[in-house]
């Protein structure tokens, strides 16, 4: 198996997702223990998580047994390379309003509800998370339709092309391809988007990769783009 | 093309009317080429320009620095700034047919994404050509001549800027002997703008 | 330095959303406690591709699709070409690209931005 991501002075993407689920895992425990769930559970989280991880051979994990020398060791990289990391805790997170498939609208206010509203809410928030991942899933599989106005028939039969008239008989063939969702999807932030004539150029950062089934990770990226 | 059969009246200065015209009658040979219309057409109805942005393709919406949805098509090649208010000003075609093809196209996608969008008021705004005459002209020379006309401070902006009074035309004369015509409603005020300026351009060449 | 909920589409965050889903069904744990891991991995991501990821790429390509709508591009790329620190280009016929904006992310003031993050 091939490690997707060369070094370059930093890590590679396996070792950056399992530094991820560790992260995680690691900073989750005062919460696990707040909300009365054992250890054991938070274990078993990042079992089943690295499981999925593995199965979608995205990152070629080595065996457990070589777990220790081959992941992350806090000392060796120095964490304060690049630019100073502001602190998770006292950083906002800031919502975009897409569908990203999370849950956009924020809860609401917590004051005038029941710790049991809350909970419902938060329950309902849940499930509405994971059925519009469900359905941007689905949607992979099936062709999708734009939903509005495909069924427009009645002016197919396009008279006398009137000059004035709108019809389907304007509708470039390119655009019934639609959005043709497709798996391999760049997550990224951009820092500048520029477009002389049809050019375009962007300069991007913080990226996922995910092409052809494998992940890859950039800290930067140049995007340089013909319409 | 209803823009050339419809011959544009026009009269010289004096009020003396001239021949309408099917075409360029200078002696030059050369015909400006048309390289931007701008049209509007109003959509007659209220848009959500959010759900524009986010369901039609090759648009961009940011409100904080101007309130109209950029869209763009290849086929013809024109760009469409589409307003709340139903109102579309579309540019880059290089013929009215063009431009009116892309404007219907326009109304077409934003129908397609639910909007009871009509196609009223077509109108053709502004028509740029632009052209040639392959000799320099002594501007400064020019710009003394004709004063009334016309404007020229290099420092500020390397071409003769002439205000023709008719066709009210604005011309746009560079050293180089290249040409910019603007604010033609239909294109025969382009051309006869062309040919009435060429014997003055002609009089001015440099040696 | 901003956290989106962008990188929960990953595949590393579609397989901790799937984990959390099946706690919960298990009854192990309650959404609430899922959410906050979730938020914990707007967090982790973004520290690790900000700091543990030094790599840098070049993507080309046609650009079939644009989109720019609240601060977010959205860009269908066909016949990407892919290199990172120059290794052997890596091609798709087709990859969406969904950038959120960095601006928020490097002033890290909340006033920047003028609430561009709320939804």
């Amino acid at each position: 198996m091939t490690v997707a991501n060369p070094l370059s002075g930093g890590l590679p993407q396996p070792t950056v997702y399992k530094w991820v689920m560790d992260d995680v895992t690691e900073k989750m425990k005062g919460s696990f223990a707040e909300h009365g769930v054992g250890e054991n559970i938070l274990q078993e989280l990042l079992r089943t998580w690295e499981d999925k991880i593995q199965r979608m051979t995205i990152a070629p994990f080595p065996q457990p047994e070589d777990y220790e020398g081959a992941y992350y060791d806090p000392n060796e990289y120095d964490t304060n390379e690049g630019l100073p990391y502001e602190g998770g805790s006292g950083s906002q997170v800031f919502k975009i309003q897409q569908n990203d498939g999370a849950g956009d609208d924020d809860l609401p206010s917590s004051a005038a509800m029941t710790t049991q509203q809350i909970d419902a809410d938060i329950v309902r928030k849940w499930e509405e998370m994971q059925s519009k991942t469900k359905a941007q899933k689905k949607q992979k599989k099936i062709a999708q339709h734009d939903g509005a106005a495909d069924d427009d028939d009645d002016d197919d039969d396009d008279e006398e092309n009137n000059d004035g008239d709108i019809g389907s008989d304007l509708d470039d063939d390119e655009e019934d391809d639609e959005e043709q969702d497709t798996d391999n999807l760049v997550l990224c932030q951009y820092e500048k988007v520029n477009r002389i004539k049809n050019k375009w150029k962007c300069t991007l950062k913080d990226g996922i990769v995910s092409v052809g089934g494998k992940d890859y990770l950039f800290n930067r990226a140049t995007g340089d783009f013909e319409w | 093309m209803s823009a050339i059969t419809a011959p544009g009246t026009s009269a010289l200065p004096g009020g003396t009317p001239i021949q309408p015209t099917e075409g360029p009658t200078n002696s030059s040979g050369i015909v400006p080429t048309l390289q931007n219309i701008v049209a509007t057409v109003n959509l007659d109805t209220k848009l959500d320009l959010k759900t524009i942005a986010l369901h039609a393709r090759n648009a961009e919406y940011n409100p904080k620095r101007f309130a109209a949805v950029i869209m763009r098509i290849r086929d013809p090649k024109t760009t469409a700034l589409i307003f709340a208010s139903g109102k579309m000003v579309v540019t880059g075609a290089k013929s009215e047919e063009a431009s009116k093809l892309a404007a219907r196209k326009y109304a077409r996608i934003i129908q397609k994404l639910g909007f009871a969008a009509k196609f009223t008021d077509f109108k053709i705004q502004n028509i740029v050509g632009s052209c040639d005459v392959k000799f320099p002209i002594r501007l400064e020379g020019l710009t003394y001549a004709h004063g009334a006309f016309s404007s020229y401070e290099p420092e500020l902006f390397p071409g003769l800027i002439y205000r023709m009074t008719v066709p009210k035309i604005v011309l746009l004369i560079f050293v180089s002997g290249k040409i910019v015509l603007t604010g033609a409603k239909v294109r025969q005020e382009i051309y006869d703008a062309f040919d009435k300026i060429y014997p003055v351009l002609l009089e001015y060449r440099k040696p | 330095m901003a956290q989106y909920e962008l990188y929960r589409r990953s595949s590393l965050g579609m397989a901790l959303t799937d984990t959390l889903d099946e706690l919960i069904s298990d009854s192990h744990i309650d959404p609430q406690l899922a959410m906050k891991v979730l938020s914990q991995f707007d967090n982790s991501i973004a520290e690790a591709l900000h700091s543990k990821v030094k790599a840098k790429a070049n993507i080309k390509g046609h650009l079939h699709v644009y989109r720019f709508c609240d601060d977010v591009w959205t860009f269908i790329v066909e016949n990407p070409q892919f290199r990172f620190d120059g290794n052997e280009p890596v091609t798709a016929d087709k990859i969406k690209v969904v950038a959120c904006t960095a601006k928020v992310a490097a002033t890290n003031q909340p006033a920047a931005g003028g609430g561009a993050g709320n939804a």
